[in-house]
């Protein structure tokens, strides 16, 4: 049984880099994928869990991001379910202390026929969760809180019927470092392979049109899940600049009118491919707009496949900027509004420096 | 929505057929831990226990050989929940190293997930898989008392192959470091595992230096875990949520008018950062 052994592990270290366009993992039972028999689906969230406010509102707010991906599946949310259980048929969400994880997805699967029968999301009590966009609070930015929306996306992307992932940028890995943030805010969203795989199980709506930036990118893996670390900041030849941590987020140190190349993940959250112009601007704080300094423009293609996580346009700082103090290097997708999309609030992102 | 009817086979010979399917077809499911717990949600890397951690909190700490698995219903429970699909599984213990069984050669431990009679099948997002003739080494804390019985689930069973020890999710243990295990984590890691003895031996110091042989003798044996026992949880406990601060209350930084002025036309624009001219410019 030792060969078996190898055997198992040589496939596992084999299948988990696949050499494939994409990385979401469906759920599968002996090799068929196990999915739902019909494109919408029912969540019914606890009368006791999530009445009327906050909570409902985070969990209102999950269920609609998923809700924006490009395939033809969406949930439908009810509220008030007045009993909650496993193996009840019926979808529900609710919270718990006793639960040896923040979350789990129990989902319930007929195997050879291929069908998901019932999906149940529970999260726990005693897991310091938080429902605000403010992104200091959040333990992706330095703060003490897990966001509640990045959490409900992932086991939501469960109840869809897609499993972890660890080898792209994926709320289905990591999903407290998925997340997209300008200015003060940070907000949860499924992501480029999430909606790729909700795409792949259930169909191509062809009608959504959504491209994004975002400041953080995969860098390895932790067992099943992908690991992600913030994008950063090179010279003109590739090589990485010097960082420190500022208020918990990385902040590179340039020189005026140094050469550099910003990093960042370009995502396609919608139905088809899209090329569009990126602007890159330097800002006074982290919100990055068009009102801010404009100081090149480069191009991406974006297909919804893998994240595009590139430092592709050569970016000069500018040499009347304040030594000592701290700037902000930006992005803008789509730039011109060329592209009608779903959410234009994810097409800007940021990565601070100071100057020398 | 009903589930399709299943012909049936035998629990065993379905189980069988299922991973030898899976692997033709090559698909992850039956080399990933199957029934897993809920995500990064279930488990968050760099969060994992010291191993003084897993050692105080498992009752027993043994390395085994899987001899059985067998699949069977909870009793069910007055409330909505019914009975629960779980997954037995029998290890031949080849060596303990902390804690006491009562049967010293064979426990079974209780992991919520399997099959049940009506065809369904039932997956958590963080329970480990097993299949017989694994050879692990478990940190065992609660056995039918929760839905997965090890410290930390999935973090809480290794993987022998050979000589060495793997995580559960295939990740090599390369080292222990300031009291912790390394995993090398890298893709296309070829790193040499360290070898179940010197796991071992790096355990039973660590359970030399917390526990007197009084103390050891005096734990409570762990009993098998026996098929039809009652759910884990006797509800599913519907609970209210957390109460946190408001965001209201819990401080902004000081913003310039600059700054006030470009997020409220932000706000305004519904998020797009393609903003109308500065006004003040």
């Amino acid at each position: 049984m030792k060969s078996k052994n190898i055997l198992l592990l040589s496939l596992l270290m084999t299948l988990m880099y696949p050499a494939v366009g994409f990385s979401y993992e469906k759920i599968k039972c002996a090799g068929i994928t196990q999915k739902w028999g019909s494109n919408s689906v029912q969540m019914r969230a606890s009368g006791t869990g999530f009445p009327s406010g906050v909570w409902r509102n985070a969990l209102t707010e999950s269920i609609d991001l998923w809700n924006q991906n490009p395939s033809k599946f969406k949930f439908t949310l009810s509220y008030n379910e007045p009993g909650v259980g496993k193996g009840n048929f019926q979808n529900e969400i609710w919270w718990t202390s006793s639960l040896s994880a923040p979350a789990v997805a129990y989902y319930w699967y007929t195997c050879l026929t291929g069908h998901l029968v019932e999906a149940d999301v529970v999260f726990r009590t005693t897991t310091p969760y938080h429902y605000t966009h403010n992104k200091k609070t959040l333990s992706g930015y330095g703060g003490g809180s897990r966001s509640f929306q990045t959490v409900a996306v992932h086991e939501l992307g469960h109840a869809l019927g897609l499993k972890h992932v660890s080898y792209t940028y994926n709320a289905m890995g990591s999903d407290s470092t998925h997340m997209h943030a300008n200015g003060s805010t940070a907000y949860a969203y499924p992501g480029e392979d999430a909606s790729h795989g909700a795409v792949a199980l259930y169909g191509n709506d062809n009608a959504t049109n959504d491209v994004a930036i975002a400041h953080w990118r995969w860098t390895g893996f932790s067992g099943e899940y992908s690991t992600h670390a913030r994008t950063r900041v090179f010279n003109s030849s590739g090589s990485l600049l010097p960082s420190f941590t500022d208020a918990g987020e990385p902040r590179y140190r340039v020189n005026k009118g140094q050469q550099v190349r910003l990093e960042m993940s370009y995502e396609n959250l919608g139905s088809g491919c899209k090329s569009t112009p990126v602007k890159y601007y330097i800002s006074t704080n982290d919100l990055i707009t068009t009102w801010d300094r404009h100081i090149g423009t480069g191009n991406v293609s974006v297909c919804r496949n893998t994240v595009y996580t590139t430092s592709n346009t050569t970016l000069t700082i500018p040499n009347d900027l304040t030594s000592g103090a701290n700037y902000h290097l930006g992005a803008i997708i789509d730039p011109d509004n060329a592209i009608a999309e779903t959410n234009e609030a994810n097409n800007s992102s940021y990565v601070g420096i100071r100057i020398n | 929505m009903q589930p399709q009817a299943w012909p049936m086979v035998t629990n065993h010979n379905i189980w069988k057929l299922l991973l030898i399917i899976g692997l033709m077809n090559c698909t992850m499911e039956l080399v990933q831990p199957g029934w897993s717990n809920g995500a990064m949600t279930e488990f968050e890397p760099g969060s994992e226990k010291a191993l003084s951690q897993r050692v105080m909190e498992a009752e027993l700490i043994f390395s085994g050989t899987v001899e059985k698995l067998e699949y069977s219903l909870s009793q069910g429970t007055a409330d909505s929940q019914g009975a629960l699909p779980y997954t037995y599984v029998t290890y031949r213990i080849n060596h303990i190293m902390k804690g006491r069984s009562t049967n010293r050669d064979r426990l079974t431990l209780r992991f919520l997930g399997g099959r049940t009679p009506d065809g369904r099948y039932l997956e958590a997002s963080n329970m480990p898989q097993f299949e017989v003739n694994d050879r692990d080494l478990l940190f065992v804390v609660n056995n039918g008392g929760t839905d997965c019985p090890l410290v930390g689930c999935q973090s809480g069973r290794f993987r022998v192959v050979k000589k060495g020890v793997y995580a559960d999710d295939g990740r090599p243990v390369v080292g222990i470091n300031k009291g912790h295990f390394l995993y090398d984590n890298q893709v296309n890691s070829s790193s040499a595992p360290l070898t179940l003895e010197r796991v071992k031996e790096a355990i039973m110091e660590e359970v030399a230096r917390l526990y007197s042989p009084q103390e050891l003798q005096a734990f409570k044996p762990v009993q098998s875990a026996e098929p039809g026992m009652p759910a884990s949880l006797p509800t599913p406990q519907d609970e209210s949520p957390p109460n946190v601060m408001t965001p209201s209350k819990m401080g902004t930084d000081a913003i310039k008018e600059e700054d006030r002025l470009e997020s409220e036309a932000l706000k305004h624009n519904q998020g797009n950062p393609v903003l109308k001219k500065n006004p003040s410019r």
